[in-house]
């Protein structure tokens, strides 16, 4: 009985270690496994028409094709590498070594700024830069901590007036100024700062 | 007269109240532009050009050599405090001198970065003053294939920059290439990886990749870290600049601006291979080598007096030969032109005196940079005791605004923001974002100059390695990566013969 559970257990480890192995070889192969795809995939999609050029020497596509061609060599020689250590580490009886890392990052906040960056990217050719850099401005500083009305309200203003000031009054720089009403806005604003 | 004699002369109308001025404005103005991610000292020289046009032809040249000389420096402010280099030459800036800046000794860095630029553009400007001649001559038998062959010296030194991590590294510096791939390809016309995008047809500008890997990841990282920027204490009192700092790299200047000042003539070659082949050579050549990456003030001196070194040294193709060998150097031919001076061997023949004037003036731009530069990186440091979150979003704002400028194209804000997103996922894995960003900037050169080589010599490949000055350096470009690499083949080697010998770990 004693030695039936043993084996039973024997086994059941065996089967963990092996599964154990199993997701390292898949989370370790995972990256370069994409690169050798990609590489692969990507030169079916290096041009939108087929090629006509008959070019004397290396053509158009011969450039592209050689890193590419280095991405899948380099690719599966990191996938050999990857499962060597594997490898070496299940004859060392001991983990391949798995990079810990001890910093306090928090993934919903680097989410939410990612979110902002998007949103600031879709808002900034439809409101214009003067309303789009004034909601990032505070959305940004609220969601860095900054919880003082006041200070949000005047470090967006005034940012977002002396941004407007430098790029789009000293640097002439065409910054957009939206569509449709928000257009005639940026322009009533950039009157106002005295810019237009 | 002899060369003392007629730099007395440069000198002596240098010295002169409105030379200094217009010296030091340029200086000012150049090192705000290039410290500002995206606004770039070239950009800064285009617009200065039009203000040249009621100048003096002199007074037009050291108002621009000055722009010049402070441009390439400020790049390197922001890339220390922020991680954000202002131009791609400041890129290795960002790997030693950040990590100082994050330990709290931002002046310490800022202090080495200005004196190391300023001893690289002075050595160059002397080079220019005394060796403009034979320099010119060697500069005259670089072709398509030489031009090649720089440029692969650049992509290889990604090898010693790769922190033990060679294949990773190679694969990033290789999907840089292939991002510079994207869009019109210069020879045929044809568009490549355009994915029917028309927008993409112009291609992807490496300063937006640049800005976009750089800026917009670490802002992220900023916010989800919450971290203070504001030195503490302890890290104040190690961040004090004293002589011994300097002392301790001197070798690393020496080198950095040795190397600059010879890729500096190569026309094409430029401020930021020499950079980063400077940087790579040094942690070949440095005890502490094996720490580069985290820190060291070798690995950020040795590039900053390299890419200083090479504005002096670019400027004599331009003089003697009528060469420009970068956007800044054909500015300033076109401010020639504009003033109807005429570059080339008969302009020092025709007009010693102008000639001299702006070999003495950038050596004193070089002398008052060191002040221009303490002034601007005063002020950005200051920029440290802003709270994280303001400091983020205007890092943000201004990278857009940066990215926009390029090209003043929507669609770039677009890639900014992709890049952003994709180099937090590779930093967050731990996949090295400088080769690619070095693959993107150097892979359409390479390419340019790989395919114009073959069509110019009837398509043969073995001119890269028949001629003599080509040959040659692609011969340093393998014993470098081949010296690069030893170290990491060796113990490679050791541990497999170790575990076939079934001894692993031993």
């Amino acid at each position: 009985m004693s030695q039936g559970r043993k084996e039973t257990g024997a086994a059941d480890h065996r089967g963990s270690a092996l599964s154990h192995y199993g997701v390292m070889i898949v989370s370790r192969i995972a990256m370069p496994g994409g690169f050798l795809a990609a590489a692969l995939i990507l030169p079916l999609y290096m041009f939108d028409r087929p090629l006509r050029i008959r070019a004397r020497g290396p053509g158009p596509d011969a450039w592209p094709t050689v890193f590419l061609n280095a991405i899948a060599a380099i690719a599966l020689f990191w996938i050999i590498a990857e499962i060597w250590a594997l490898y070496a580490a299940h004859k060392r009886k001991k983990p391949a070594p798995v990079a810990t890392k001890t910093e306090v990052y928090s993934y919903p906040k680097a989410a939410a700024a990612i979110a902002l960056l998007l949103a600031f990217g879709w808002l900034l050719p439809n409101v214009g830069f003067p309303i789009a850099a004034l909601l990032f401005l505070f959305s940004w500083c609220f969601l860095g901590g900054i919880r003082n009305p006041v200070a949000l309200i005047c470090v967006s203003v005034i940012g977002m007036i002396t941004l407007l000031w430098v790029f789009m009054g000293l640097a002439l720089m065409p910054l957009s100024r939206g569509a449709g009403i928000f257009d005639d806005f940026t322009v009533w604003f950039l009157r106002l700062v005295r810019i237009y | 007269m002899s060369t003392f004699e007629l730099l007395g002369m440069g000198f002596q109308n240098a010295f002169a109240l409105w030379a200094l001025l217009t010296i030091i404005t340029g200086l000012l103005l150049g090192v705000v532009a290039g410290a500002l991610p995206g606004v770039s000292f070239v950009n800064a020289m285009a617009m200065a050009l039009p203000f040249t046009y009621s100048m003096a032809p002199t007074q037009a040249m050291l108002f621009l050599g000055a722009i010049y000389v402070g441009g390439v420096f400020g790049g390197s402010i922001s890339a220390i405090i922020i991680n954000v280099p202002g131009t791609p030459a400041s890129l290795p800036a960002c790997w030693d001198g950040y990590p100082m800046t994050q330990r709290g000794e931002v002046r310490r860095a800022l202090a080495v970065a200005i004196v190391a630029s300023a001893i690289g553009g002075l050595t160059s400007a002397l080079v220019l003053s005394f060796a403009a001649a034979p320099f010119a001559t060697f500069a005259l038998r670089f072709s398509q294939p030489e031009f090649f062959a720089a440029t692969v010296l650049g992509l290889i030194s990604v090898i010693a920059i790769s922190k033990d991590r060679p294949i990773v590294s190679l694969v990033s510096l290789f999907l840089g290439i292939l991002i510079g791939t994207v869009g019109v390809d210069p020879q045929y016309g044809v568009a490549r990886f355009t994915f029917g995008v028309p927008a993409m047809q112009s291609g992807i500008n490496f300063v937006v990749v640049m800005i976009g890997l750089f800026a917009v990841s670490e802002v992220i990282d900023l916010i989800a870290t919450n971290r203070d920027l504001r030195p503490s204490e302890a890290a104040n009192a190690r961040g004090k600049v004293s002589f011994r700092d300097f002392w301790d790299v001197r070798g690393a200047i020496a080198r950095g601006s040795g190397i600059g000042s010879i890729l500096g003539v190569i026309p094409g070659a430029g401020a930021t291979p020499g950079a980063v082949i400077a940087y790579g050579v040094e942690k070949q050549v440095s005890r502490e080598g094996d720490k580069f990456g985290t820190g060291i003030m070798a690995g950020l001196a040795a590039p900053e007096a390299a890419k200083n070194a090479t504005t002096g040294s670019a400027m004599v193709p331009l003089l003697t030969l009528g060469i420009p060998g970068s956007a800044a150097t054909a500015i300033m031919l076109a401010a020639m032109m504009l003033h109807g001076v005429n570059p080339g061997p008969l302009l020092f023949l025709n007009d010693p005196t102008m000639v001299y004037t702006i070999f003495a003036a950038m050596i004193i731009a070089n002398i008052l940079m060191i002040f221009a530069g303490i002034g601007v990186a005063q002020f950005f440091s200051t920029l440290m005791k802003t709270p994280p979150a303001v400091l983020g979003a205007f890092i943000i704002l201004l990278s857009i605004i940066g990215a926009y400028g390029v090209r003043n194209n929507i669609f770039d804000v677009y890639v900014c923001l992709f890049f952003g997103l994709v180099g937090w996922v590779m930093k967050r894995v731990g996949f090295p974002t400088a080769p690619l960003v070095l693959g993107v900037i150097l892979g359409p050169l390479a390419e340019r100059y790989f395919m114009t080589s073959l069509a110019n010599y009837n398509q043969d490949w073995t001119v890269f390695f028949t001629r003599p000055i080509s040959g040659t350096i692609l011969a340093l470009a393998a014993v470098f990566a081949i010296w690069s690499l030893w170290p990491i083949l060796r113990a490679r080697y050791r541990s497999v013969v170790l575990l076939l010998a079934g001894r692993p770990g031993s």
